[in-house]
C-alpha cells in the first residue's frame, strides 16, 4: 500500500510539472457531489490539466474538439451503516466536445481507497468483546462515462458541468474484487 | 497540504461513522459489525428488544444473502415476529454485504460455526438482559443443530428454532428412506382426497416399483415428482418497485456483492455443501440438550416430516417440540405466517 501512495505522489508531481511546462493547454479545478450508489452522499475535489487538444471540422463546418486530460482527485462518500470511503486517485480522461458545448467522455482512475467501517466489534476466544475502529485499504480502479456541457462555448464563463458515473473496483477483497458505483455531479472551472 | 486534508477528512468521517449504542425498545433498529478472521459481518437487530428475547436468524442456502431480505422484509416479519421479539439478521461470511479480505479457505462449516458463536456473544454483550434464540432456516437450522452440538458448553443460546431444517445431508443414505416414505404418504393422501388422482396414482405405482432409492436416475425421478406435484407450496413473495428502489439506493446495501454476484454465491454454496456432507448430525441427535423447536411444512420435500418423526424420540433435549404446518412447503413461515408465529411464541415464552 505504501508503494501505491508513492506512485500516486509521483503521478501528481509529474502531472503538475507537465502542467507548468504546458500551461497554455489549460488547467482546471473541479468540485463535485460524489454519491455512492448515487444517493449516499459524498464529495470529490480535484485538479488537472489538458495534456493534448485537437479539433476536427465536420461537414457542416462546425468543429468538434477533443482532448486528453490528466488529473488528481480526492473524494469521500458516506454509505450509512456500510462504510465511509476516502479515496485518492490520479485519472486520465478523453473528452469530446461538440460545437454547442455538449460533452461525452471516457475516463479511468486508479488509486487508493481507505474505508472506515462503523460500529465494529471483535470477540476473542475467551469471549471478551471489544469495540474497535476498523476499516479496509484497497487499490481501486474506476472506469467511467461522463456527460457534460462546456459553457465557454456559448461565452457564459469558463465552466463545465458534468455527470460522471464510475464503477469502482476495490481490491484486495474476498473473491478478488468488490464493486461499487460512484456518481459525480459537478463543475470544472477552467483556468488558463 | 493534501496529506493534512486527507488526515482531516479521515478523522472527520471516522467521527461521523461512530458506533451506535444498543438501546432497549419496542422498535429497535441497531446495526453492528463483527470483525472475525478478516471478515466484517454486518448484524442488524430490529424489533422488540424490550421483550427480553432476540431471535438470531441464520440463513440457509447455503450461500444466500440475509440483509437484503431483511431490507425488503421478504420474510414478512416486520409486522409479525418483530412485534413480539427482536430479530437479528446477519450476512454470513462470503454472502451479501459481508465485507473484508478473506480467502476461500475460510469458507467452511467450522468457520461458519465460529462466526455464529461470536455473533451470539456479541448480541449477548450488546443486550445483556436479552435471551438469544437461534432461528435457522434449512441449512441455517442444520447449522444450528451443529452449533448446539459443538458449542453446547460454551454457548449462552437459550434455544434453537429449526425451520424446515433436515438433520440429514445427501451423504446420509437414510435420507432417501425418509424421502421415499414422504412421497408415498403424500401420494396416498392426495389420492384419498381426489387431488390430481391420476398423477399421484402414477407416483404410487412408481414407489411400489422402486421401494428403495439408490441410483441417480431414481433420485432424479423422485425430484421430478415432487417438483411437479408440490410446486403449489413454493412461495414467491412479490417485491414492490418501491422496496427495490429503497433497497438499491437508500439502504445500507451495496447491491454489487449482495445481488450481482450469482456465480460467486454458487461456488460458495458448492463448497459448503461439500463440507456439510462429511458431517453426520442425525447420528448425534441424542447429544443435543438445548431446548429445540422444529417446524416444518407437511409438504416440505427437503425437510420432510417423516425425517423428524424418526429423529424426534432420539433427541436428547428434554424441552423439544415438533410442529408440522399444514399446507406448507420448504418456506413454511411464508406459507403459514400466523401458525409459524404462534409456534415460535409458544416455544420462546
Amino acid at each position: 500500500m505504501k508503494n501505491l501512495i508513492v506512485l500516486i505522489g509521483l503521478w501528481s508531481f509529474l502531472s503538475f510539472s507537465l502542467q507548468a511546462q504546458e500551461s497554455d493547454k489549460g488547467f482546471y479545478l473541479k468540485i463535485a457531489y460524489a454519491g455512492g450508489m448515487i444517493t449516499h452522499p459524498g464529495v470529490s475535489i480535484g485538479a488537472g490539466y489538458s495534456l493534448s487538444q485537437w479539433s476536427k471540422a465536420k461537414s457542416n463546418g462546425l468543429y468538434v474538439d477533443q482532448e486528453i486530460r490528466l488529473g488528481l482527485k480526492l473524494g469521500t462518500y458516506f454509505h450509512k451503516r456500510m462504510h465511509t470511503g476516502v479515496y485518492l486517485t490520479p485519472d486520465i480522461e478523453w473528452i469530446r466536445t461538440g460545437a454547442k458545448g455538449f460533452q461525452f467522455g471516457l475516463n479511468f482512475s486508479a488509486g487508493y481507497l481507505k474505508t472506515f467501517i462503523p460500529s465494529t466489534y471483535s470477540v476473542n476466544n475467551e469471549g471478551i468483546v471489544q469495540q474497535k475502529g476498523s476499516g479496509t485499504q484497497h487499490f481501486v480502479f474506476m472506469p467511467g462515462i461522463r456527460l457534460g456541457k462546456d459553457l465557454s462555448k456559448k461565452g457564459t464563463g469558463n465552466v463545465e458541468w458534468f455527470v460522471n458515473n464510475q464503477l469502482m473496483f476495490q481490491t484486495p477483497y474476498f473473491d478478488k474484487t468488490n464493486k461499487y458505483l460512484l456518481t459525480e455531479l459537478g463543475i470544472n472551472l477552467k483556468i488558463k | 497540504m493534501i496529506n493534512r486534508l486527507f488526515l482531516f477528512l479521515s478523522i472527520a468521517f471516522l467521527a461521523v461513522s461512530c458506533s451506535e449504542k444498543a438501546e432497549i425498545s419496542t422498535q429497535t433498529d441497531d446495526f453492528f459489525h463483527l470483525e472475525e478472521e478478516g471478515a466484517f459481518l454486518p448484524l442488524w437487530v430490529r424489533g422488540n428488544t424490550s421483550s427480553g428475547k432476540i431471535l438470531l436468524y441464520v440463513q440457509g442456502g447455503p450461500g444466500l444473502n440475509t440483509l437484503d431480505l431483511a431490507t425488503v422484509d421478504y420474510l414478512g416479519w416486520k409486522d409479525g415476529l418483530e412485534k413480539d421479539y427482536a430479530v437479528a439478521y446477519y450476512d454470513q461470511r462470503g454472502t451479501g454485504n459481508a465485507q473484508g479480505e478473506f480467502d476461500w479457505e475460510s469458507i467452511s462449516i467450522e468457520q461458519y460455526l465460529k462466526d455464529l458463536h461470536k455473533v451470539v456473544l456479541l448480541l449477548k454483550h450488546q443486550y445483556p438482559d436479552n435471551e438469544v434464540y437461534l432461528l435457522g432456516h434449512s441449512f441455517g437450522g442444520w447449522l444450528g443443530y451443529l452449533y448446539a452440538l459443538e458449542y453446547q458448553n460454551q454457548s449462552p443460546v437459550s434455544g434453537i428454532i429449526a425451520a424446515n431444517a433436515p438433520f440429514t445431508t445427501d451423504k446420509n443414505e437414510v435420507r432417501w428412506i425418509f424421502r421415499q416414505q414422504f412421497l408415498i404418504n403424500v401420494a396416498q393422501e392426495f389420492v384419498e382426497q381426489g387431488h390430481q388422482p391420476e398423477f399421484w396414482t402414477e407416483v404410487l405405482q412408481w414407489t411400489e416399483e422402486n421401494p428403495q432409492i439408490e441410483t441417480r436416475e431414481q433420485r432424479r425421478q423422485w425430484n421430478r415428482y415432487v417438483i411437479e406435484g408440490l410446486s403449489a407450496y413454493e412461495v414467491e413473495v412479490p417485491i414492490s418497485v418501491g422496496k427495490i428502489i429503497e433497497g438499491v439506493f437508500f439502504s445500507s446495501l451495496n447491491i454489487f456483492p449482495s445481488l450481482l454476484s450469482v456465480e460467486r454465491l454458487d461456488k460458495l454454496a458448492d463448497l459448503l455443501f461439500e463440507d456439510e456432507e462429511g458431517i453426520d448430525v442425525l447420528s448425534r441427535v441424542s447429544e443435543l440438550n438445548t431446548p429445540l423447536l422444529m417446524i416444518t411444512g407437511r409438504y416440505d420435500d427437503i425437510a420432510p416430516p417423516e425425517e423428524f418423526y424418526y429423529a424426534f424420540d432420539q433427541i436428547g433435549s428434554t424441552q423439544k417440540k415438533l410442529v408440522v404446518l399444514p399446507d406448507a412447503g420448504h418456506e413454511s413461515f411464508l406459507n403459514q405466517p400466523e401458525l409459524f408465529r404462534e409456534a415460535v411464541k409458544e416455544f420462546v415464552r
